[in-house]
């Protein structure tokens, strides 16, 4: 049952994963882009892990999803635009950098032999993620929300100036 | 794995600091026009902090938080010398925003977060602390870099910033994990130094991981090729953010890049990453030397001359790798930091000085001419900071130098050593080029009459004073630096017991 699961959602993935980069129109690129970051949430489901695949879909496919549509629209894309490289090198590029991360995780896998290995099945779960950011990880995590109040006050900051600036008749060009 | 109350003792100048933020933007709703309240307000508390640091600091040697920081003399060293920056950037800051639309209490609060990031970053020794650290610090500069917004320069600056920082946060972060995985899930730099001591065969995605992690550090410090940024960004800037990052970001990375590399991969350095840096290093050095030469504008100057730096820097870190000069090379590291620190915000105060005296503003080398009839005070701090940034005896940068090359001959590095210093005999012309025009050409007309500003020419004077006190005294600021250096926690001494 778990197979046949596994196998109907990889196959998905894939799928999804190879419309994100054959569509012209990078609307539907971006819609395929959810598609296949749902899947992997069903992967991580399938592992045991709930708090990581509730992460998943929360902030990959809504978060930064959003931000992704949101920047599509700002800088106008119509849906028929083709959004195609001038430089065919940047093509080979890009199969050269995927090729070169292929690799990489072909090795590690290889080397940690993870096919089969029996997980701890508290991996993952909302409990152990808790325990692990209060205990061990406190430090990092309080720094994290450091990192959130600067970037909070900096949005805040930049978008303030904006106003005003506007507001005001255009600055001088040079310092 | 349980919280130790005492560990908080270890964090007790970053909290402070976070708590002084607070205080200054919510002080900011109550006295919004009292700019000088809020600036006093900061340096006091600034102050205040300075002193937790030197003594909250001595009291407790070696990890907290189940290792995911540490704060050791070398920490302690580093976040004083960082409270020391931002308190000068700070009280440049306040007359040089005058008349511009920026809100004071948001840009005081972002140089604090960034310090509060800076903080971090000197003392962290885990993974996790190193990026986190990282990303405050680049989050709250990408937004100081563009807080004029309305100015193309300024706009164009926090872009390139932002763009390219961000890419390089992910080259970082992946060779995170990449040396996560080829370590079976360590974090923690000491554990790493003994699992990559026990290795029998190195896995390749270790290389790729050190790789990456390399690229995403030489960005931040600005060596080549990962320059192309900071001449821009340095330029577009306002001035007093320019020093704040010309200074901290650089300390702050090249901790990093000592407890990183000097000691947690330091057995992969002969085969690994030492030939690699060797070379980024001559790169470094010579072109930014190079560049400087042909540059018109003294912040343009300033920046390839801060990549060049850099490249000096870089010595330190190879040398730190060989066990037995460690805690000379770590030493001489802060020492040089240090020197660095106080030369480029003297030099740099200079700059606003003599932009502010022309109706536009502009930041060209000929406006010095023939300065030191007007003004001799400040013509001779910029013929200090000049002789410092190059490396003439008897100024701090001679020191810093002198402390920095010995380390890499000691640690075998002697061809390095020998380009170093042929490359500092070329960055003598465009930095004595300078006093040249500031002491042997005549005033070009109109003559450049300085504005009278204090808080800028206290910064200066107090610069040019410890440049030449310390010069002339070495021995105290080395002492202080060695101790910081000998207490500071080191995985490869650990490593070496076992």
């Amino acid at each position: 049952m778990e197979l046949i699961l596994f196998i109907i959602t990889a196959l998905v993935a894939l799928g999804s994963a190879f419309m994100v980069i054959t569509r012209r129109s990078p609307i539907a690129s971006v819609l395929f882009l959810i598609l296949t970051f749902f899947c992997l949430a069903v992967f991580y489901v399938m592992l045991g892990a709930q708090f990581i695949a509730a992460m998943q879909i929360i902030v990959y496919a809504g978060a930064i999803m959003v931000l992704f549509l949101f920047v599509l629209m700002l800088l106008n894309l119509r849906g028929t635009q083709s959004w195609e490289v001038g430089n065919p090198l940047r093509k080979w590029l890009g199969f050269a950098a995927a090729g070169g991360i292929l690799l990489v995780a072909a090795t590690a896998i290889k080397s940690v032999g993870m096919i089969g290995t029996e997980l701890d099945p508290a991996l993952g779960t909302v409990e152990s993620v808790g325990r692990n950011l209060f205990t061990r990880f406190l430090l990092p995590f309080e720094i994290a929300s450091v990192l959130l109040l600067g970037a909070i006050i900096g949005t805040v900051a930049m978008v303030k100036q904006k106003q005003s600036e506007s507001a005001e008749e255009k600055g001088g060009e040079e310092q | 794995m349980i919280f130790n109350p005492t560990d908080l003792l270890a964090v007790l100048p970053e909290i402070s600091i976070l708590v002084l933020t607070l205080l200054v933007i919510m002080l900011e709703l109550l006295i919004t026009r009292r700019v000088l309240v809020l600036q006093i307000v900061t340096l006091v508390g600034l102050a205040a902090i300075l002193l937790i640091t030197c003594f909250a600091g001595l009291g407790s040697h070696g990890g907290a938080f189940n290792g995911m920081i540490a704060s050791d003399g070398f920490s302690v060293f580093l976040k004083a010398l960082l409270i020391g920056v931002t308190m000068m950037v700070i009280f440049t800051s306040r007359e040089y925003l005058r008349g511009s639309n920026v809100r004071y209490g948001e840009y005081t609060g972002m140089i604090l977060i960034a310090t509060c990031g800076m903080m971090v970053l000197v003392s962290a020794t885990d993974l996790l602390t190193i990026f986190l650290g990282i990303e405050t610090m680049s989050i709250a500069l990408y937004v100081l870099a563009g807080i004029r917004s309305g100015r193309a320069r300024s706009s164009e600056a926090a872009f390139k910033y932002f763009l390219l920082g961000a890419f390089s946060t992910g080259f970082l972060l992946y060779g995170m994990a990449l040396i996560y995985g080829a370590t079976g899930g360590k974090t923690n730099l000491t554990e790493i130094g003994q699992v990559i001591s026990e290795l029998k065969d190195m896995p390749v995605y270790l290389f790729a991981g050190v790789g990456l992690i390399s690229i995403g550090l030489l960005f931040k410090v600005a060596a080549v090729p990962f320059h192309f940024w900071s001449p821009d960004v340095y330029q577009g800037s306002p001035t007093p953010v320019t020093m704040f990052m010309a200074v901290g970001p650089k300390a702050a990375a090249f901790a990093v890049f000592i407890r990183l590399f000097g000691s947690a991969l330091s057995g992969l350095s002969a085969d690994v990453w030492g030939p690699v840096l060797w070379v980024v290093a001559v790169a470094t050095m010579t072109l930014g030397n190079i560049i400087a030469l042909s540059q018109t504008n003294i912040k343009r100057m300033l920046a390839y001359s801060s990549i060049a730096h850099a490249g000096y820097l870089l010595l330190a870190v190879l040398a730190s790798a060989n066990p037995e000069v460690h805690v000379t090379a770590s030493a001489g590291l802060l020492f040089y930091l240090t020197a660095y620190a106080f030369m480029n915000i003297g030099a740099f105060t200079v700059a606003i000085l003599v932009s502010r005296s022309r109706k536009d503003g502009d930041y060209h080398i000929d406006d010095y001419q023939g300065i030191a009839s007007t003004n001799p005070w400040i013509a001779g701090a910029m013929a200090i900071f000049m002789i410092s940034l190059s490396g003439i005896p008897p100024t701090l940068g001679f020191f810093g130098k002198l402390y920095v090359f010995s380390a890499a001959v000691k640690a075998g590095y002697i061809t390095l050593v020998v380009i170093a210093v042929l490359n500092s005999v070329i960055s003598v012309y465009y930095y004595l080029r300078i006093v040249v025009y500031m002491y042997m050409r005549p005033a070009a007309e109109p003559k450049t009459v300085l504005v009278k500003e204090y808080s800028w020419a206290i910064v200066v004077g107090i610069c040019a004073v410890i440049i030449m006190l310390a010069g002339i005294l070495p021995n105290q600021t080395m002492k202080k630096a060695i101790s910081g250096a000998e207490t500071k926690v080191n995985p490869t001494q650990t490593v070496i017991k076992t």
